[in-house]
């Protein structure tokens, strides 16, 4: 089986370097959600008599720290103060990146009357956080609405009665009960109490997993729709790159190949031991998202991905077509739309370099290695 | 070096009015001496005096009153009440700002009723707060005025603060369009 050390350097060079570019990530990424932008910057002019009243008396630093504790819907009201008030709130970084990145989010939490309840601090940090808050050795790809945590898994999800909008009006956030769901068996469901500290996702966790039939009134309506979950896929960014994590083809295709086989009884005794336990891991792991730090790590010893990277090696020293394959299914391997003119320059890479490598082929090598402990010291 | 000099930090605010920081008396009991940092406590919440006394010394500093020109008197006096009652929290490492700002916007018992002041007092205090580079008390002020605009209507705002509507007619009608996916629906 194929390894990633085997690959030619300038190929694995390229895999790389796919990571590099945000904008692929961003837009031609195909793991990101269709999300509309929002956010229009400010063209008016505004004049310097415009004020803001005896929040003069702050210098713009404060003024902004003051703004960051205030939730979307009180910024939305101080938009409307004066222009000066607008002209100030439309210059605070972590409105600007929100808008610009979670729109979905805002108006999910919007939707289901959360808007209030979550600084803009607050989720700026929470998009500035990968780990999933119960289990914090994990990519959360979701956000909790409710708490503005993130859980790694929807499989498992806390339903917040978004219906039941009297009761939250009357109790406030912290009182609202919480219903513990899982998605494979969508009528049965867990009511907690809210406490009166508010809603709290690590809380919540350290209540032993149950599912008992629902007694109490409401949760049944909404565990009927899976589109009600509490959830929204929320990216984690890092520098200028948006990661909304990647899902591991390789590990899909572990599970779809053995699928069958490991509900037979046969199963223990088909592989070596050490083959055994990497299908098993595998398989566990296929429907977990990555960052792409982690993804890049992952694939580099997991089972499928190597037997994708051994197809490609077939691939790509054969014909022209053979390459296109070769870049389709390292495009699935990394989880990144490349662009044409992408494919086009690693073709014509390939091709030169094809005829380069019958001289310098240790050279190739050398490059490699010196990648890979760049990569190391990135983990 | 005598522990009377150590013990004592003088602040002098800009209506030259002297103030004795390091007012909680040293223990010497058997063995027991407190150490200098800790009645220094109280005016090392401040990363300015603490930085100044770092670099002046014991003996650049002596008995002299340290300066504060942009703080008055009761101000001062406050944002000092604050740092007593705060002396013995943790500081906090200058690198870590972005893990220490609470993601609450909870605001401690004690700092709710110390912020209970009229409108310019408070302002004061967080300018002072800024000024002296006491970050956890900046906080807690900038919590405490976001909580004055929370739940506001524009026009309630304008109210709070004083504030001029600059806004044509169309444009605050633009304005209301656009904030309308937040409202609650």
């Amino acid at each position: 089986m194929a390894s990633l050390e085997e690959l030619p350097a300038e190929l694995f060079a390229w895999l790389t370097e796919s990571y590099k570019v945000p904008e692929m990530a961003r837009h031609g990424g195909r793991n990101s959600p269709d999300e509309r932008p929002r956010y229009e910057p400010l063209h008016h002019h505004y004049p310097g008599q415009s004020s803001l009243g005896q929040l003069d008396l702050f210098p713009a630093e404060i003024l902004s720290q003051i703004f960051e504790h205030l939730d979307f819907l009180s910024l939305g009201h101080m938009c409307a103060v004066s222009r000066r008030a607008r002209s100030v709130v439309d210059c605070l970084l972590s409105y600007r990146e929100l808008l610009e990145h979670v729109p979905r989010t805002l108006t999910r939490l919007a939707e289901t009357g959360l808007l209030q309840c979550h600084s803009v601090l607050q989720l700026r940090q929470t998009l500035h956080t990968s780990r999933c808050a119960s289990c914090l050795d994990q990519f959360g790809e979701y956000l909790f609405l409710p708490t503005c945590e993130r859980p790694w898994t929807a499989s498992r999800v806390y339903v917040w009665p978004v219906v039941v909008r009297k009761e939250r009006e009357k109790a406030g956030i912290g009182q609202i009960p919480i219903c513990v769901a899982s998605r494979y068996s969508q009528h049965d469901a867990v009511l907690y109490p809210g406490s009166a500290s508010g809603p709290s996702w690590t809380g919540l966790m350290q209540i032993p997993f149950e599912i008992r039939s629902a007694t109490t009134h409401g949760s049944k309506s909404l565990c009927e729709r899976t589109d009600r979950l509490p959830i929204v896929r929320f990216p984690y960014i890092t520098g200028l790159s948006v990661d909304y994590g990647h899902p591991c083809r390789g590990c899909g295709r572990v599970l779809t190949t053995h699928l069958d086989n490991i509900f037979s009884t046969e199963w223990p005794r088909m592989y070596p031991s050490e083959t055994n336990h990497r299908v098993s891991i595998s398989i566990k792991d296929a429907g977990r998202r990555r960052t792409s730090t982690e993804h890049m790590a992952h694939i580099r010893h997991c089972l499928g991905s190597r037997g994708i990277l051994e197809e490609v090696k077939d691939c790509s020293n054969m014909t022209e077509r053979g390459k296109r394959r070769a870049a389709e299914l390292l495009t699935e391997l990394v989880d990144i739309a490349l662009q044409p003119s992408w494919n086009h320059d690693y073709d014509k890479k390939r091709g030169k370099d094809d005829q380069d490598s019958q001289d310098q082929g240790s050279e190739g090598q050398d490059n490699y290695e010196g990648l890979e402990s760049d990569t190391q010291t990135d983990d | 070096m005598s522990d009377a000099k150590l013990q004592k930090i003088l602040l002098q605010s800009n209506d030259g009015v002297t103030i004795d920081v390091g007012k909680s008396p040293p223990l010497d009991i058997g063995f027991w001496r407190t150490p200098p940092s800790l009645y220094r406590a109280v005016a090392e919440r401040s990363v300015l005096i603490r930085n100044m006394l770092e670099d002046l010394g014991d003996e650049g500093i002596g008995n002299q009153a340290i300066p504060i020109p942009n703080v008055n008197e009761a101000v001062l006096k406050k944002v000092i009440e604050w740092c007593d009652h705060h002396r013995n929290d943790p500081v906090q490492p200058a690198d870590e700002e972005a893990d220490t700002r609470k993601k609450t916007t909870d605001i401690e018992e004690w700092d709710q009723k110390f912020m209970q002041v009229d409108q310019e007092m408070l302002f004061e205090v967080i300018l002072a707060a800024n000024y002296l580079d006491i970050k956890p008390l900046l906080d807690v002020g900038c919590k405490t005025v976001a909580n004055m605009i929370k739940g506001k209507s524009p026009e309630e705002i304008r109210k709070t603060f004083n504030i001029t509507n600059d806004f044509t007619p169309e444009e605050e009608e633009h304005i209301r369009r656009e904030n309308e996916w937040a409202e609650d629906r």
